[in-house]
């Protein structure tokens, strides 16, 4: 049996100049899916609200609550942000679970927009909340010598939650298939358990990143907000 | 390893897409209705504590003029309470003085019942006396306490005017009463001294009155002169009965 490289997306049709790949059709369907599902479920919104709307409630609120202890700032800004990738991954993650679609999580450059999108918004909020001068200063902090580190740091730290992202779902695809091309139909099952668990964690270190990225920009302590660490995956 | 820039380039379109999209259908919605709710609920709670302090208000002027009340209520039976003590003090003056008047009424009744009683036994007293010393007379002989009465009466009218004697003697009839009848002797001495005092007189009438115990009373139709110790007893029993009425008043 031949595996397709993880590092090639597949051409499923072109529109004009454009080659339309597998990650981004797929993408396509979990917006639809996540548009209209929100749609539907946010059509009746009322004050006294159902099991659905409490549910939806109690996932955005924990989102904002997130958001709100981890930049230390109102989270009506940056949940749309926030909570889109948070979705997105988790959507794209536990894709793989229906049989035939590959999550878009698993091609480089699916990773590599979703890094682009908050190293984008880190500079974007950083300067909007401090202004361009003001925000160009907290890579002089704690001392001008670090500047040159600090700004290697604004683009390796990107480069990492892509890179991060993209192995650990591309691996557990990867290894999946190569479990089912071996042992049969219902091996593999722990191990798509486990990749759920795997993409929920990845989604939530993802969103938890880029709060903590773009709390940083707009915290004028400069490189990192007050309560909140990196940690790695 | 290649990078396909148009699916990195479309992907990250896509997620701009996806972050309007979901922020458009999804959160916006979402957080307005949790605010709604806060809202709402906050707008409960302002209204909740708009009522209790409407109520607290209320339950304050309730307290405020049931406090009035309690304080009226006090002042009113304080009033009550003076007037019904003067009214006491007054029926208690009022009583008390009722209550002298009759004890002086009482002490006045006994007094005069006291009086009475003895008016009674001094007269029960003269007349045991009368009858004593009619007893003790009865043992003299007549002619002594008779002879010795006459005397007396003749010495009596002796000290009646000229006038006074007059008028006796124009009054009519003269009857001579004694305790005990006269001897033939004494009646003509009598008449004889009579007739002495009183020259213009008839010849006296002579009567027998065991009464008076001793001595002689010349009695006519308009005048008495009396001279017995019956007229002495009764004197001494009215000076004595004056003397008590002068005392108790």
């Amino acid at each position: 049996m031949k595996f397709a490289s993880p590092l090639e997306s597949h051409v499923l049709f072109a529109i004009g100049p454009v080659p339309i790949s597998q990650p981004v059709a797929t993408t396509w369907g979990i917006m639809a899916f996540l548009t209209i599902g929100s749609w539907l479920l946010t059509r009746r919104l009322a004050l006294r609200p159902t099991r659905a709307q409490a549910a939806l409630e109690l996932v955005v609120e924990t989102v904002a609550g997130q958001i709100r202890e981890t930049m230390e700032a109102e989270p009506q800004r940056y949940l749309p942000l926030i909570g889109t990738l948070f979705l997105f991954l988790l959507v794209a993650n536990w894709s793989s679970l229906i049989p035939g679609v590959e999550p878009p999580t698993a091609t480089l450059e699916t990773d590599a927009a979703l890094a682009l999108i908050v190293f984008g918004a880190t500079l974007w909020f950083g300067v909007r909340a401090l202004g361009p001068r003001a925000y160009l200063a907290t890579f002089a902090r704690p001392s001008i010598l670090l500047a040159p580190l600090n700004i290697v740091e604004l683009f390796t730290r990107s480069f990492s939650l892509m890179v991060r992202l993209f192995g650990n779902v591309m691996s557990g695809v990867f290894m999946i298939g190569v479990v089912l091309s071996l042992a049969g139909l219902l091996v593999p099952i722990p191990l798509m358990a486990l990749e759920m668990l795997t993409g929920a964690v990845q989604a939530y270190i993802f969103g938890a990143l880029a709060m903590v990225f773009i709390g940083s920009a707009i915290s004028e302590n400069g490189a990192r907000p007050p309560s909140k660490q990196e940690s790695p995956a | 390893m290649r990078i396909d820039w148009w699916t990195l380039a479309l992907q990250a379109v896509n997620v701009l897409i996806l972050v309007w999209l979901l922020g458009r259908f999804l959160f916006r919605p979402v957080m307005d209705a949790i605010a709604a709710r806060q809202a709402s609920a906050q707008a409960l709670l302002d209204e909740a504590r708009e009522a209790k302090d409407r109520a607290q208000a209320e339950a304050q002027a309730l307290k405020t003029q049931n406090d009035g009340f309690v304080a009226d209520a006090a002042a009113r039976r304080a009033e009550i309470r003076t007037e019904a003590e003067a009214e006491r003090q007054r029926l208690l003056a009022q009583a008390r003085l009722e209550a002298d008047a009759v004890v002086e009424q009482g002490h006045a009744a006994i007094d005069a019942e006291r009086g009475r009683v003895a008016a009674q036994w001094r007269e029960k007293a003269a007349n045991l006396a009368a009858s004593m010393a009619g007893t003790l007379l009865a043992r003299l002989p007549p002619e002594q306490t008779v002879q010795a009465m006459v005397d007396a009466l003749k010495a009596r009218l002796g000290d009646l005017s000229e006038a006074d004697r007059r008028s006796l003697a124009a009054a009519g009839p003269v009857t001579v009463a004694t305790p005990a009848p006269l001897t033939a002797d004494l009646q003509t001495q009598v008449a004889r001294a009579l007739a002495e005092i009183l020259p213009d007189t008839a010849t006296p009438i002579f009567a027998v009155d065991p009464d008076l115990i001793a001595g002689a009373e010349l009695r006519t139709p308009h005048a008495v002169v009396r001279n017995s110790w019956r007229a002495d007893l009764d004197a001494m029993v009215e000076s004595l009965n004056e003397d008590d009425h002068a005392r108790i008043a």
